[in-house]
């Protein structure tokens, strides 16, 4: 039985009158990836923002590797190896890419480096992900399509153990998405990195995930397998639709 | 030519260590003058132009630094160069002191602080007066500069302590300290999430600009010999930093020196021929450059400057 | 504290008022901090001075001037220099505006040197006589006047359309946009609206006190201030704001002595900026979203 990673217990997130996140509670095994689905407004991000310490929490806790996470500051918290991407992406624009993705090694990597370490091992990421030839454009003048890449890049060079990824493959196209998956497989099974997918792209999330979460308006709806998850009439009502139960093993067939 | 395009700091450098054998005691003068506000520059820039933090207010260190080697000079008898050395380490710890509640502002409400903050030292100085002897002022013992001549003196001084500056810029830019200041000024937010301790290094930038500007004004205090509170808490001064870092190029290792001479020098040009329109003229020129030069001479003459590149500069700027 | 005093701190919370209407209202729209607002005032006050030493015109009537005045140097300033620089760096729109305000300190030096002038009106020192106090018409004036443009600030941003798509532009820039607002021709307006107010002041300014080119400066610190505590871009608040620094200035005054009025005051300033940034009247998650 893998070890528990994170541990979100009756986590609780108010903006005034507003509750994003609802008294949710679940747990991530070490080496698992985890999907997280649900419609809009269900407190996806608001959740990663939570686990990320980018938000306070209003209630309850979160305990990563059994360290609480509540009254620690973002940076700590991405030093004790959470690292994450962004739904509205955020590179840092007065830098190239290379520098972009050593700063995450620089600052975020378990281990001090220096700035000379930093720029070797951010050579290294950029060639596994095949973006060598990019290391000294400036951000400003790189295409936005290819900021996704970039801020992967650099949460990897952070070396987490545990990578959310916040609706990563929007905009993109089938053999981008392909891409993509098969690069989150081989971190999970190559490097062991507990990853957790916000996406709204379902057959990509479904083909990765050993288990899903589900979000309905900051309420966990449902977790389990993506079987499971599918077959569930709450989520099926509140997010999929029947047809999409009906046809999933189908389509979770053809994507294997 | 291009071997004045790759070198010309050496040639500015050699130009400079023989300046005063060159020109007059008038000139000399404007010329340390220019150095003091080029280091005064180059400390706005750290906190500023690296750090994106615009402290408009940044003079208060200038002061602090001022009055703190006066302090020392005339009640603890202490000699210039220890006096001068201590002044920086004041201003840096009154930067490490405040640092943490200002810094917390931001945007337009940190430039305020700052600004208010510069008021208030301004005034705390004027009330300490067992110390400062308030806004008396405090006069300093007379420059003691041995064979060397007063005026080359303190303009080695100046000199010296650019130097150091510029040095502890470059060195600043290339190690984590820089990268970490870019990712902040670019996406605090990102850079917290990648593991920058955010506060930290924008106190560190601080209270390493407070330093070098408080080192600056130890140096005036003892030039001047004598020192009001009025003069060295002006915020007229510190605007003109500002404006000097931006015409040189903000977030540039020596273009803030570079904006710094120029201006002092069109300052000193202007007021010399035509005292009456000194305002006018030099608010028409900020105005022209704040508009036309988005960033600064040196970004102008750098790598990749083409008008295509200027013109989408300034329609990136546009409403 | 005596009616004297109660007396001198409305006739300051009215020229208090009128300054942070201005400044609020640069701010609350276009997100600027104009540093060439107390300038402005000061332009306001000598155009009056000028009106009434050249023609014998009184103050109060010459209110529409510097109020017409200024708005005429703020609608350009913003449609031509600051509209460019606005999208960049806050450093630039800083500096543009602290360009602007060189210029017309300049040219109120030039025109009519750094002297001291005053505006001594014939019912200069008269007042109403009630019980042993006088309350003199030129302050009574000067408050009523204030009153007046905080109403009419109110009215016009809330009954016209010019003010409803200034308020519009202020909450959400694309979106009035996409209704079909001009925002560039709103954000001209409405800074000339803001330093016709800042005019305006200024003749309440050369009305009540001598005045000086000096007189910039403090007045620049001083509508940061009520701006804050009032909210920034809150312009009713900027009223409260107008109030509550001229009576912390009097009561400062009478019982610490003039010389730690300033140090309180800051004290009290950056308090409020790093507990309260959004100022005494202001709502938290405005701020936040």
């Amino acid at each position: 039985m893998a070890a528990v990673i994170l541990k979100v217990g009756e986590a609780t997130k108010r903006y005034g009158g507003v509750v994003a996140v609802d008294n949710l509670s679940f747990e991530v095994y070490q080496g698992e990836i985890l999907g997280v689905i649900g419609p809009n407004g269900s407190g996806k991000s608001t959740l990663m923002n939570l686990i990320s310490g980018l938000t306070p929490l209003s209630a309850g806790d979160i305990w990563f590797t059994g360290i609480s996470l509540r009254k620690k500051k973002t940076h700590n918290i991405a030093r004790l190896g959470i690292a994450r991407t962004f739904q509205l992406l955020k590179p840092f624009k007065n830098m190239t890419v290379g520098e972009n993705v050593a700063t995450g090694a620089m600052f975020g990597h378990i281990h001090r480096m220096g700035s000379v370490e930093a720029l070797a091992r951010s050579e290294e990421i950029l060639a596994s992900l095949g973006l060598s030839h990019q290391a000294a454009v400036p951000v400003n003048k790189l295409a936005v399509a290819e900021w996704r890449r970039l801020e992967l890049a650099r949460a990897l060079a952070m070396d987490p153990k545990l990578l959310l990824l916040d609706e990563v493959m929007a905009g993109m196209v089938a053999s981008e998405v392909q891409a993509v998956v098969e690069t989150v497989k081989r971190l999970n099974r190559e490097h062991g990195v507990t990853i957790i997918v916000v996406e709204h792209i379902m057959r990509a999330v479904m083909s990765m995930a050993d288990r899903v979460l589900v979000l309905d308006r900051g309420k966990r709806l449902a977790l389990g397998t993506p079987a499971q998850v599918a077959r569930d009439p709450a989520v099926v009502s509140a997010y999929l639709g029947a047809n999409y139960a009906k046809s999933f093993p189908k389509q979770h067939e053809v994507e294997e | 030519m291009r071997r004045f395009k790759r070198y010309w700091p050496i040639f500015l450098l050699a130009v400079a260590l023989f300046l005063p054998a060159l020109v007059s005691g008038y000139w000399l003068r404007v010329f340390t003058s220019a150095l003091m506000f080029a280091v005064l520059a180059q400390g706005a820039n750290i906190i500023s132009g690296y750090a994106g933090c615009p402290a408009l207010g940044n003079i208060v260190f200038f002061g602090v630094g001022a009055y703190g080697a006066a302090v020392l000079m005339t009640a603890l008898k202490m000699p210039f160069l220890p006096a001068l050395l201590l002044s920086g380490l004041i201003g840096m710890a009154y930067a490490v002191l405040l640092g943490v509640p200002v810094l917390k502002t931001r945007g337009h409400y940190f430039v305020m602080a700052t600004i208010g903050l510069n008021d208030a030292t301004h005034e705390l100085v004027n009330n300490v007066d067992f110390l400062t002897q308030g806004s008396r002022g405090i006069a300093l013992p007379l420059p003691e500069t041995g064979k060397i001549e007063l005026l080359t003196f303190f303009y080695f001084v100046m000199l010296a302590i650019l130097l150091a500056t510029i040095f502890a810029t470059w060195l600043m830019a290339k190690s984590r300290m820089g990268y970490a200041l870019k990712a902040i000024k670019s996406d605090d937010e990102a850079a917290r999430a990648v593991g920058i301790n955010v506060t930290f290094y924008r106190v560190a930038a601080w209270a390493m600009s407070a330093f070098f500007t408080a080192m600056a004004g130890g140096a005036f205090a003892y030039w001047m010999t004598f020192i009001e509170p009025h003069v060295v808490f002006d915020i007229v001064m510190s605007v003109k930093m500002f404006i000097m870092m931006a015409l040189g190029g903000a977030g540039t290792i020596i273009g803030p020196t570079l904006g710094a001479i120029l201006l002092e020098l069109v300052s000193e040009t202007v007021w010399g021929g035509f005292p009456q329109v000194h305002y006018l003229v030099l608010g028409a020129v900020l105005v022209a450059v704040v508009v036309l030069l988005p960033e600064g001479m040196t970004l102008l003459f750098g790598k990749g400057a083409t008008l295509k590149t200027y013109r989408q500069r300034l329609k990136a700027g546009r409403l | 504290m005596g009616l004297q005093e109660i007396a001198n701190a409305l006739l300051l919370a009215g020229i208090y008022a009128c300054v942070g209407m201005g400044f609020s209202l640069l701010y609350g729209v276009m997100n600027i901090v104009n540093l060439a607002h107390g300038a402005m005032v000061m332009v306001g006050a000598y155009i009056s001075f000028w009106l009434f030493t050249l023609w014998g015109i009184d103050p109060f009537i010459s209110i529409p001037a510097s109020a017409l005045l200024l708005f005429a140097i703020g609608y350009p300033m913003q449609a031509y220099l600051v509209n460019n620089v606005i999208r960049s760096d806050i450093l630039r729109s800083l500096l543009v505006t602290y360009g602007v305000e060189m210029l017309l300190l300049g040219a109120v030096l030039v025109t009519w040197g750094s002297n001291y002038r005053a505006i001594t009106p014939r019912y200069f020192g008269a007042g109403f006589q009630i019980g042993r106090v006088v309350i003199p018409y030129l302050r009574t004036g000067v408050v009523a006047v204030a009153l007046a443009m905080a109403v009419g600030l109110n009215l016009f941003m809330s009954r016209t359309r010019i003010g409803m798509a200034i308020k519009a532009t202020a909450l959400n820039k694309e979106a009035a946009a996409l209704v079909g607002i001009n925002i560039r021709r709103i954000y001209a307006i409405s800074s000339g609206l803001g330093c016709a107010l800042a005019g305006a002041a200024g003749t309440l300014v050369a009305a009540s006190y001598t005045i000086s080119p000096s007189i910039e400066g403090p007045y620049l610190g001083n509508a940061f201030v009520i701006a804050v505590l009032g909210g920034l871009g809150n312009m009713m608040g900027a009223v409260a704001g107008g109030v509550v620094l001229a009576l912390a200035e009097t009561v400062g005054a009478v019982y610490f002595g003039m010389s730690f009025q300033r140090l309180i005051g800051f004290v009290i300033f950056l308090l409020v900026l790093i507990l309260r940034p959004y100022g005494l009247m202001g709502r938290r998650f405005y701020a936040e979203i």
